[in-house]
């Protein structure tokens, strides 16, 4: 695409800086980082009286440790530091360093690991103590990473695509099928992966998970962004028209259906019985809780508004929520939100910056400590959310 | 208190030396403030000079129109230039405020005939294609193309712009990609 579009080289224009010399400006809207000294003054003075008020409220009224809200640090730190929510219900979480900026996040093994795409590396993190305790090399820019059964599943992107199993107690790689590539995922049936083949149809493709032989394909018309599970089915989002499609059914029946026509994001969580999504579909406008962008598909393919939140990126279901990055475009909400599975009701955030450039899941549940982890805005720490 | 003393050496009183040093405080920083505002302008001609074309052919591919781009870009950099002290990033300051005045111009020609359009027998057929091309996308997935895949500006600086997340922008840039993609080959079959 960028080539097509450096046709626009081809444009000529007239020098216009003696316009731009004796032109007035016209009446204008204050943009954001005009006048940052004068702003930042503001600031800083609103702070410091802010500070007053607060010390002088504390000394008045002295409260009791269970009505003490949790400190709020946002600013990455080198040594664990406590970052915590207070905007519906606080969420405790630690920060932890990694040695560079983390693309994506997976739970495998009992460990939580993350893809540097820039040294083509991936990091092993202990999740009792959020230490580094090991960086395994890799032939190639790890693009996805999926959790299977005691072995971490990395695709790797560039110019040879190949997905690698990675043995979680011993860091050796035990297995490589190349030509396949992300997003995965690990049902009963076999290994998810991704296999380009334009201009033909590309495939879906299921794989043996000890010998790395297809299964089977499943031909789709598109390239997948993120894979899920629900209820023995398999979906998948199409990058291309953001819409979602059912790959493969429970029972085993093979094909895709297009189950929402306006998805307004690219992550998929999935639960036992169906998914959720950023979705609007049209014809939901009228159905009861309007059309917010949060959904949920059932495993007949209907999709429901779910909740009613403004860019709803579904990351990961843990303790009986969906959870989801917000902000900062999402008014109220910030950071990584809790939405009860069953009623949409969000009763919790842990006021975190989450990093979304990566694109994939910046997030992750580790079942053996029951906590869940995220990769910060700047991609160089790890949050450890306990619930 | 040394310029007093300075100044009594050439027979001035301590009063009139008092008024002295104060015109000649004055005058240094008068001095100073144009040295600062002749940097400063010298800063928004070195942005104009390595960003103004690149970011005039992106107004084009966004709005279809020349005289939109000239308008823009000009606008731009004259108030670069009357805010030039005040600015903390001059290079996204100023691609934000070109494409933000292109925006409010293409809306206020909504049902009048004064669009200007790229004419195709000058300077090329394709980039007279391309434009028609992006012309038919939404407005929002041209912007973001035209920003990203064309101006290499990084998503967050594109979502600042749009007024979106980083994630809605790339939703933006997928969907606009197969959507121009197709029209280009109509073109070329």
């Amino acid at each position: 695409m960028r080539e097509q579009m450096e046709a626009l080289d081809d444009l000529e224009m007239d020098d216009l800086w003696e316009r731009v010399r004796t032109r007035t400006p016209s009446p204008e809207e204050p943009e954001p980082g005009h006048n940052w000294r004068a702003r930042s003054l503001a600031y800083a003075l609103s702070g410091l009286v802010l500070a007053f008020i607060v010390v002088l409220v504390m000394t008045l009224l002295p409260l009791g440790d269970e009505h003490k809200s949790p400190t709020v640090n946002t600013p990455p730190a080198p040594a664990p530091a406590t970052a915590t929510a207070t905007l519906i219900g606080p969420v405790a979480a630690d920060l932890h360093s990694l040695s560079s900026p983390a693309s994506e996040l997976a739970a495998a093994g009992g460990y939580v690991w993350a893809a540097q795409e820039r040294t083509d590396t991936v990091e092993k993190v202990d999740p009792s103590t959020g230490d580094v305790i090991a960086t395994i090399a890799l032939n190639g820019s790890p693009a996805w990473l999926a959790s299977g059964t005691d072995v971490l599943w990395v695709a790797l992107g560039g110019t040879e695509t190949a997905v690698v199993g990675i043995d979680t107690e011993t860091n050796e790689i035990v297995f490589t099928a190349h030509g396949v590539t992300g997003p995965l995922l690990q049902t009963d049936e076999g290994l998810w992966g991704f296999e380009y083949r334009a201009p033909e149809p590309n495939w879906m493709v299921v794989l043996d998970p000890r010998t790395g032989e297809v299964i089977r394909h499943v031909e789709i018309q598109t390239q997948p962004f993120d894979v899920a599970a629900s209820g023995g089915s398999v979906w998948f989002l199409d990058a291309q028209t953001g819409t979602v499609q059912l790959a493969t059914q429970a029972g085993g029946a093979a094909g895709a259906q297009v189950i929402t026509d306006q998805a307004a994001g690219v992550w998929l969580a999935g639960t036992s019985s169906g998914i959720y999504l950023s979705a609007w579909r049209s014809d939901s406008a009228e159905a009861p809780g309007g059309a917010g962008t949060s959904a949920f598909a059932a495993l007949d393919g209907s999709v429901a508004p779910f909740g009613d939140v403004y860019n709803f990126r579904p990351m990961v279901v843990a303790f009986d929520h969906v959870w989801f990055v917000a902000g900062p475009h999402d008014g109220d909400l910030s950071g990584l939100c809790a939405m009860q599975s069953q009623s949409g009701v969000v009763d919790k955030c842990a006021d975190i910056n989450v990093g979304l450039e990566g694109l994939h899941d910046p997030v992750a549940f580790e079942p053996t400590t029951e906590t869940l982890w995220a990769i910060s805005a700047t991609g160089s720490n790890l949050y450890e959310i306990r619930p | 208190m040394e310029g007093a003393r300075g100044a009594s050496l050439f027979g001035l009183g301590v009063a009139e030396a008092r008024v002295q040093e104060t015109d000649f405080t004055r005058l240094c920083m008068t001095v100073v403030d144009d040295a600062q505002m002749e940097e400063a302008s010298a800063e928004v001609e070195r942005v104009y000079q390595a960003e103004a074309l690149k970011m005039w052919r992106a107004i084009v591919g966004y709005a279809g129109d020349p005289e939109i781009a000239d308008d823009a870009v000009a606008e731009a950099f004259a108030r670069a230039l009357h805010h030039r002290d005040s600015i903390q990033d001059l290079r996204a300051w100023t691609w934000r405020v070109a494409f933000r005045f292109a925006a409010a111009e293409l809306r206020t020609q909504v049902g009048r005939a004064e669009a200007h359009p790229v004419d195709p027998s000058e300077p090329s057929a394709e980039a007279a294609d391309l434009v028609a091309a992006l012309r038919r996308l939404s407005e929002r997935q041209r912007l973001a193309l035209v920003l990203h895949d064309y101006a290499d500006r990084p998503t967050a600086e594109v979502a600042a712009i749009l007024g979106c997340s980083t994630a809605t922008v790339h939703v933006h840039l997928s969907r606009g990609r197969k959507r121009l993609r197709a029209l280009l080959e109509v073109r070329d079959a």
